[in-house]
């Protein structure tokens, strides 16, 4: 069966209804087992009480005893000496003899068979009268005796279940100051608090569960304190870019001898770093139209090889190819983007490096792409760092850290993977189809 | 006046150094590892810090220079042009704080205002007696006469013109002629002296035994 919770209520309500249930269980306790001992009691009692006269009056019937003999017996043989909870009296009506075991004064009224009830001695006494012919027998029980049985056997039984009754309330009681109070704590604190706090939120209550929300949400915090940080430095990134090649350019115009030269890459500069915020803005909306073509890799890998030669050798980097032919589906421009920028990373992180080699191998079924480098590599805990936009891996490179994270979106829309492992010395970045 | 640039990025630093070259003799480093091995080697009368350098913050290095008590006027040139990096910027230490793209003569007169400022000066003219100094016409005038100097001679009037009534000394004089590392014969700053004495006349230069030298109130 599934519980219908739609409705909103407060936790603090449940547990005060749990609260009351309680507290009605154990009142409702007491009263039920004196009502059923008080009920049973009566009835063992005064069965007891009345096998007991039948048994009286078949032993005068019969002659057993004599009506002399009736006091001695009565004290003696039928109950105990210091009996005196108990009350035996035999009247035979036609006869007129009288006798009761503790000087008990011949009664008046009633004389039916049947339940009866006297005050006695100032206590109320509780028992059975049995007519018989002439013979009247009662038996009476002082009612106070079976009044502290009733209350012994409710406490034996009704105890345990009221100390756990009171044991349930104080455990409500410390859950409402562990849970509830602390919840809400933890909703006001983040009522109150400044969209711009990204500091972390203080433990309010020393129950796990609630000490889990707490961390999580630290988690949480924290992350989007990192994400807006990378966010800000890009931004601070972009603007060093964008002004630095601009200072350039604006002192170069004047001074009196014009290098040309230099403000003309300047120029390229600022357009490469415009493109790549272009290619990045673009690919992040997901509005690349995609020329989605069936073509050889091996043909746009060649020129690309053959065009960044120049720049290895500049590098004294000895750059080697060893392509084979690929048939795939894919934007060649795009994928031709891919495999400059990481080639262009390598020469980027050149310091230590003298060789880079880029493989295309093919299979029937599949297909892999490396670009390896003998450089410093990438220490494993950035890895995963360097593919999110705006990371760079250190101060000193260039740039604003888009390009492994235009790579990776490139490989998303042609479904590849891109993997970074170890090479001992340098770092092989492997490109292939998703598994 | 001699300056230290420290500056990363290549064409803007080639460029900086075009600027300020014909006005002040000037170093160009591009790491804050050659920055500090400058400042220990040389004495400068400015620092021009960019803040975001390959071997760490500008930022750092100017509180760290702040905290070894260095008086060195510093002018951060930075692409963080956001109100809290400027505010911080100010507040580590700097004396002034320029946001790129800066138009050349505001560079310019900024440099003059901390030269001017590290000089005792609030007044735009410098003055000694009947001698003072235009650092915006970069010119000196003696009893109200514009004087013509050569390079070196300018050079080091303008050192100890920016020194006020204090000695400056001739390791100091001689650095601002000679580019460090280059054996400078000691006795061509005399030389130099001698030429302006002739200029200014004999008793406007003091020469203090084992201190150096010392512009003198006529």
């Amino acid at each position: 069966m599934k519980l219908n919770l739609k409705r909103h209520f407060k936790l603090s309500q449940l547990a005060l209804v749990l609260g009351l249930s309680i507290l009605l269980t154990g009142f409702a306790g007491v009263l039920v087992t004196w009502l059923a001992v008080d009920d049973e009691l009566s009835e063992l009692l005064y069965e007891d009480i009345h096998q007991q006269t039948q048994l009286l009056a078949r032993l005068i019937n019969q002659g057993h005893i004599e009506p002399d003999e009736l006091k001695e017996f009565l004290g003696e043989s039928f109950i105990d000496d210091d009996e005196d909870t108990f009350l035996i009296s035999v009247e035979h009506m036609k006869e007129g003899w009288y006798t009761s075991n503790f000087g008990f004064p011949k009664s008046f009224g009633s004389t039916q068979t049947g339940l009866t009830q006297i005050k006695y001695q100032d206590h109320i006494w509780k028992g059975y009268q049995l007519r018989e012919g002439d013979l009247l027998i009662k038996l009476l029980r002082r009612d106070d005796l079976a009044e502290d049985i009733k209350s012994d056997v409710t406490e034996d039984v009704i105890m345990p279940i009221l100390i756990g009754n009171i044991l349930s309330l104080l455990i409500l009681i410390v859950l409402l100051a562990l849970v509830v109070r602390p919840l809400s704590r933890l909703a006001g604190q983040l009522r109150q608090r400044d969209a711009e706090d990204l500091s972390a939120m203080p433990q309010v209550s020393p129950v796990v569960e609630l000490q889990e929300i707490t961390n999580s949400l630290n988690h949480l915090i924290k992350g989007i304190g990192q994400t807006l940080n990378r966010e800000k430095r890009f931004a601070s990134d972009v603007a060093h870019e964008l002004r630095t090649p601009l200072t350039t350019l604006k002192l170069e115009l004047s001074l009196p001898d014009l290098d040309t030269q230099a403000m003309r890459q300047e120029v390229d500069r600022l357009i490469r770093v415009v493109e790549q915020l272009l290619t990045l803005a673009r690919l992040e909306a997901s509005s690349w139209q995609q020329h989605c073509e069936s073509f050889n890799l091996k043909e746009p890998l060649q020129h690309l090889s053959h065009r960044l030669s120049s720049k290895f050798t500049a590098a004294s980097i000895t750059f080697n190819s060893h392509l084979e032919d690929t048939q795939l589906q894919g934007d060649p421009t795009l994928l031709t983007l891919l495999v400059e920028n990481l080639l262009l990373n390598t020469l980027r992180h050149a310091t230590g490096t003298d060789q880079v080699t880029l493989t295309l191998t093919s299979t029937d079924k599949s297909w892999q792409l490396r670009v390896e480098d003998n450089g410093p590599g990438i220490p494993q805990h950035q890895r995963q760092q360097m593919m999110k936009p705006f990371t760079r891996q250190d101060q000193r490179s260039e740039g604003l850290g888009l390009g492994l994270s235009i790579c990776s979106q490139i490989a998303a829309l042609h479904g590849l993977t891109i993997t970074l492992h170890d090479k001992n010395p340098g770092l092989t970045v492997c490109i292939a189809p998703d598994c | 006046m001699y300056l230290l640039l420290v500056e990363d990025d290549l064409p803007l630093g080639n460029v900086l150094l075009r600027l300020l070259k014909p006005h002040y003799r000037v170093d160009w480093v591009r790491s804050l590892e050659q920055a500090k091995a400058h400042l220990q080697a040389s004495e400068y009368s400015l620092l021009l810090l960019d803040l975001g350098l390959p071997d760490g913050d500008g930022m750092d290095y100017l509180t760290q220079l702040r905290k070894e008590e260095c008086s060195l006027p510093v002018l951060i040139i930075s692409a963080r042009d956001a109100l809290d990096e400027r505010v911080k910027g100010l507040d580590t230490g700097a004396d002034d704080y320029l946001v790129k793209p800066f138009e050349p003569e505001e560079l310019l007169a900024r440099i003059r205002v901390l030269l001017r400022r590290a000089a005792g000066q609030a007044s735009p003219i410098l003055t000694c007696g009947e001698l003072s100094f235009d650092p915006s016409k970069e010119t000196f005038y003696l009893s109200g006469q514009p004087l013509s100097l050569p390079r070196k001679e300018y050079e080091l009037l303008t050192v100890l013109m920016h020194a006020g009534d204090k000695p400056v000394s001739r390791d100091r004089l001689i650095q601002q002629l000679y580019s460090v590392g280059s054996e400078a014969e000691s006795n061509t700053l005399d030389v130099y002296i001698h030429a302006l004495r002739r200029l200014l006349g004999k008793n406007r230069i003091e020469t203090l035994r084992g201190r150096g030298f010392r512009l003198v109130n006529l």
